[in-house]
């Protein structure tokens, strides 16, 4: 890391993310949540309700160097040879992680809008505050902007912000 | 998604000519914070949840709640609390240990294992782990603090531990509070055998 960021521009800023060594796991394989956020000039912030799951294409392994295995962008993923092999388009619905974290944690009926998406909506709103001051800078009126969240689910089913995406197939407005 | 999206940041500014909606769905895009009130809510919003909420959905999942089981495990007599809180040698017994830590974890509570693991390099890997390492600073806090009641090995142990964390990433546990009051308490006290206050020095350093 000291390396990389020596070859960079001085006082150039980067971010140091925690790597979460222990996600939460798709039939062994990683995946993370996309959600979509809306925030007007008038600062609403709204969340939209259907998220989906992004899955890898390959198994975890923590000693894995391939980023097939931890990255689960869409726009990486569809160049990787088992892009498809295990779901359409490596995207399952809300219902099914629901499903599956019911069957991995019988104990515990998880319902993903009692136990998911309030921390989603947490972090969304603790991420806007903390740049609310840089947007919409000219104060323009009638702007608008989506956004793409994407979260990770950890083992012990903490939510955890991986980054936030303007630049998605929409572009900015 | 694209039709709900417009007609909250389009349709206000463009009314359409025909709606696109008419079938009675209601919009999937959920106001979670505005400060002023907006169209879709008079009053301000801002449904995030307080932050004394643990970030863990599931509590049994929680590693922080491992502790309060520790502490209000109910399986332990209330007698035998009483009498290992009333004993100043508390820290080095086993019977208020809670069952739900594993016998390794016990084990690993021994002043001669934090020693030895604290001497080999120390990951965080998790804040369960940094709990763990507090419990086991606690362990050699209060050995220190009752020093004039336990055996010399156990004082010498505790001191090395001491020095042993102050040159770990758990140093950062001795800057809590308690910690640093309670030695203070050390150096300040003239019956504090040199060695004990040798070993603080060394954290302050």
């Amino acid at each position: 890391m000291l390396t990389f960021l020596a070859l960079k521009p001085s006082n150039s800023q980067w971010v140091v993310q925690k790597y979460i060594e222990k996600p939460l796991l798709y039939n062994k394989r990683k995946f993370d949540i996309r959600v979509w956020v809306l925030i007007t000039n008038k600062n609403e912030v709204f969340f939209y309700k259907h998220g989906y799951m992004r899955t890898s294409s390959s198994t975890y392994d923590t000693q894995d160097k391939n980023n097939y295995t931890h990255l689960t962008n869409n726009c990486l993923q569809k160049h990787g040879n088992n892009y498809g092999a295990f779901e359409e388009g490596n995207t399952l619905s809300f219902q099914v992680l629901e499903d599956y974290l019911r069957e991995q944690y019988p104990d515990h009926n998880v319902d993903i809008n009692t136990h998911l998406i309030p921390r989603f909506k947490d972090l969304i709103i603790d991420s806007y505050l903390a740049w609310k001051k840089h947007m919409n800078p000219k104060n323009r009126k009638n702007v608008f902007e989506l956004f793409g969240y994407d979260f990770l689910i950890d083992e012990d089913l903490r939510t955890w912000l991986i980054e936030v995406n303007i630049d998605l197939f929409t572009q900015k407005y | 998604m694209v039709d709900d999206m417009f007609e909250i940041a389009v349709d206000p500014v463009f009314p359409p000519k025909n709606p696109p909606r008419q079938d009675g769905r209601p919009n999937d895009f959920e106001l979670i914070y505005c400060e002023h009130g907006s169209a879709y809510s008079r009053r301000p919003v801002n449904v995030r949840t307080p932050f004394a909420k643990s970030p863990y959905p599931i509590a049994e999942l929680d590693p922080s709640t491992q502790i309060i089981n520790f502490i209000s495990q109910p399986d332990v007599k209330a007698s035998v609390i009483e009498s290992e809180i009333s004993s100043p040698v508390r820290v080095q017994s086993a019977s208020v240990e809670p069952r739900s830590l594993n016998q390794a974890r016990r084990q690993s509570l021994s002043l001669e294992s934090i020693v030895k693991s604290l001497q080999s390099p120390v990951h965080f890997r998790s804040m369960l782990d940094t709990q763990f390492i507090s419990m086991q600073v606690n362990v050699v806090i209060s050995t220190l603090i009752n020093w004039e009641h336990l055996n010399p090995k156990d004082v010498e142990l505790a001191c090395h531990a001491l020095v042993a964390i102050s040159a770990t990433p758990a140093v950062f546990i001795l800057a809590e509070q308690r910690n640093i009051l309670n030695i203070s308490k050390l150096l300040s006290n003239r019956e504090v055998k040199t060695e004990i206050k040798l070993a603080t020095v060394s954290y302050n350093s």
